[in-house]
């Protein structure tokens, strides 16, 4: 009689205590813990390829615009240097058509006067 | 009285530099340029890299360190500077750089113009060359192109570059 009333105890206890234990809710990075140890995250399992896809349209996107602005600088440059050049090409056509040789070594007009019949 | 002579060049040296002289100016003429243009190493190694199929004209590039241009239009009603005071400026500065040994490759005197076109040496070839022109009262153009420079290399890239401005999308203020 007193066997089966300590049995009946235990069993009660025991049914309190896991009841207790079933109503405790699991913390989130237990349960994420547990699904990645069993090989159950699904989670994990779209979210990495998203991750890179991702990371791979940054980087493009990246390369896009450098490529882009390195295109621009470009073009302002070659017009620049144009512009340059031709400021460069107006004053020495005036030194050599209207050249007053007062004013000039002749030693040194030559190598220039060959250098601009190259144009 | 050497060392006077020295302590003098360098303080020359270190007034006379281009962006000294084109800042100079700027405050003389009191106002804006039509064309300003400045490329640095930087730009010049881009505009390098963009024509290496082209050997000759990237090579040159290579060795260039600077190109700026000023031109200011002076018969705008912007200006109010002094047309006299402007070409006492341009024969000043030249023989100032005369006088710190940059070589005069060709000058014109004019009524109505006066060009510089002032190379400073080094061994075989130039290191830097400034050029200052007023032309017909009107128009001053200052250029200064810094780097290792062969005269026919520069024709190169002139030949190269040159286009007619017409075809520029660009408001030179003509």
């Amino acid at each position: 009689m007193r066997e089966q009333s300590v049995e009946q105890q235990v069993s009660e206890e025991l049914t309190n205590y896991f009841e207790q234990a079933r109503q405790v809710k699991c913390p989130p990075s237990m349960k994420q813990n547990l699904y990645q140890h069993l090989g159950l995250n699904r989670t994990y399992k779209w979210f990495q390829p998203a991750l890179a896809f991702s990371m791979v349209a940054v980087c493009s996107l990246g390369l896009v615009w450098h490529h882009q602005k390195q295109q621009d600088q470009l073009e302002q440059a070659e017009r620049d240097m144009q512009i340059a050049m031709h400021y460069m090409q107006k004053i020495s056509e005036k030194t050599l058509e209207d050249t007053n040789t007062l004013g000039i070594k002749p030693a040194i007009i030559v190598p220039v006067s060959k250098s601009m019949a190259q144009i | 009285m050497k060392k006077i002579n020295v302590i003098i060049a360098l303080l020359m040296s270190f007034q006379l530099n281009a962006q000294n002289v084109l800042d100079k100016l700027q405050s003389l003429i009191k106002t804006e340029p039509s064309v300003e243009i400045n490329l640095g190493p930087a730009m010049l190694g881009l505009l390098s890299g963009m024509t290496s199929e082209e050997k000759q004209v990237s090579d040159v590039m290579k060795n260039l360190t600077e190109i700026s241009v000023r031109v200011y239009h002076l018969d705008d009603s912007d200006f109010k500077g002094d047309v006299e005071q402007i070409k006492t400026f341009i024969n000043t500065t030249a023989a100032e750089m005369k006088a710190l040994g940059m070589e005069q490759l060709a000058t014109i005197r004019e009524e109505d113009s006066t060009v510089y076109i002032m190379a400073e040496m080094g061994g075989d070839s130039m290191r830097g060359l400034s050029v200052m022109s007023l032309d017909d009262d009107s128009e001053l153009v200052v250029i200064k192109i810094g780097g290792q420079i062969l005269l026919k290399d520069l024709a190169g890239l002139m030949g190269r570059f040159d286009v007619d401005l017409d075809d520029i999308d660009l408001d030179l203020g003509n």
